[in-house]
């Protein structure tokens, strides 16, 4: 959805803003895997979403703006490290299955949040030492589970606000 | 779903599983807990005889119970307290980790 450029941040901003307030509700949120670092990723709906709606750049930002203001907001500097390693590798991965146009928008989900989850063990293998890759198969079925839920609602998200978008683009189209 | 995505999620459980069988298939009860703080070494203790032992740092306190071979957090000032909740550890491999306080329990 290539509009005007102004148009382009608003929406990126927007979904900036939406990336974080997911980030907040899911801290809020009690979770039963809390004790062992599982997360839904709730923020990941805005990222897939943005991925398929805007584009690889634009979700690449959305990530890793909401990345640091998160951390910036409510976290601290290893929490940082984490987050920016798993969100990249995360990103990287959906990107490639995105772009090989051999996957669903499920399966993209579902590799993004197992490799979030791997990004983050990596991090914490170097950080804390190699005890922690025992973590590793129940954060790879996590992120199968959650990517899974989070590539349902982003494929309901990317099909209505994708009805909304080309709306607004036939609307502009016929007011000069 | 496409017949694609079907491969690559059971790939996923798959490569789970056979991490899970590889590291759980290697594991037998443990002689001592390696208690490491930011990385460095901190203390071995034997896991053979009880023993109770608070753990100060600058970064808050642990109280790392032995009892009957296992091995378990008791009380910490950390703000999840997700180290108490790991429970009990008696196995090779086994670990607790309190992320705050940077300690990490390793049974070997």
């Amino acid at each position: 959805m290539k509009r005007t450029i102004s148009s382009r941040i608003a929406f990126i901003a927007m979904f900036i803003a939406l990336a974080m307030i997911l980030s907040y509700v899911e801290m809020l949120l009690p979770f039963f895997g809390k004790g062992l670092g599982l997360k839904l990723g709730l923020a990941n709906v805005i990222v897939l979403s943005a991925l398929y709606l805007f584009g690889e750049k634009e979700a690449f930002v959305i990530s890793l703006v909401r990345v640091v203001l998160v951390s910036i907001l409510f976290g601290n500097g290893y929490s940082f490290v984490y987050s920016v390693f798993g969100a990249v590798i995360s990103l990287i991965i959906m990107i490639v299955l995105k772009l090989s146009k051999s996957f669903s928008i499920y399966a993209v989900s579902i590799a993004g949040g197992v490799f979030h989850n791997i990004g983050q063990i990596l991090v914490a293998i170097c950080v804390l030492g190699k005890g922690m890759i025992y973590y590793l198969p129940i954060l790879i079925t996590s992120g199968i589970i959650s990517g899974l839920v989070i590539g349902i609602i982003g494929a309901i998200l990317t099909k209505r606000v994708k009805k909304v978008l080309k709306q607004m683009f036939e609307y502009d189209r016929i007011k000069p | 779903m496409k017949k694609n995505d079907i491969i690559l999620i059971s790939s996923f459980c798959i490569i789970a599983i056979i991490i899970f069988v590889i590291l759980y298939a290697t594991k037998s009860k443990g002689e001592t807990a390696y208690i490491t703080i930011n990385g460095k070494e901190y203390k071995r203790i034997s896991t053979s005889e009880d023993n109770e032992l608070r753990i100060e740092t600058e970064y808050g306190y642990n109280t790392v119970v032995v009892k009957s071979g296992e091995v378990y957090v008791e009380s910490a000032d950390c703000d999840n307290h997700s180290c108490m909740h790991q429970g009990k550890i008696k196995n090779s491999g086994e670990t607790i980790v309190c992320l705050p306080h940077k300690l990490i329990i390793t049974i070997e």
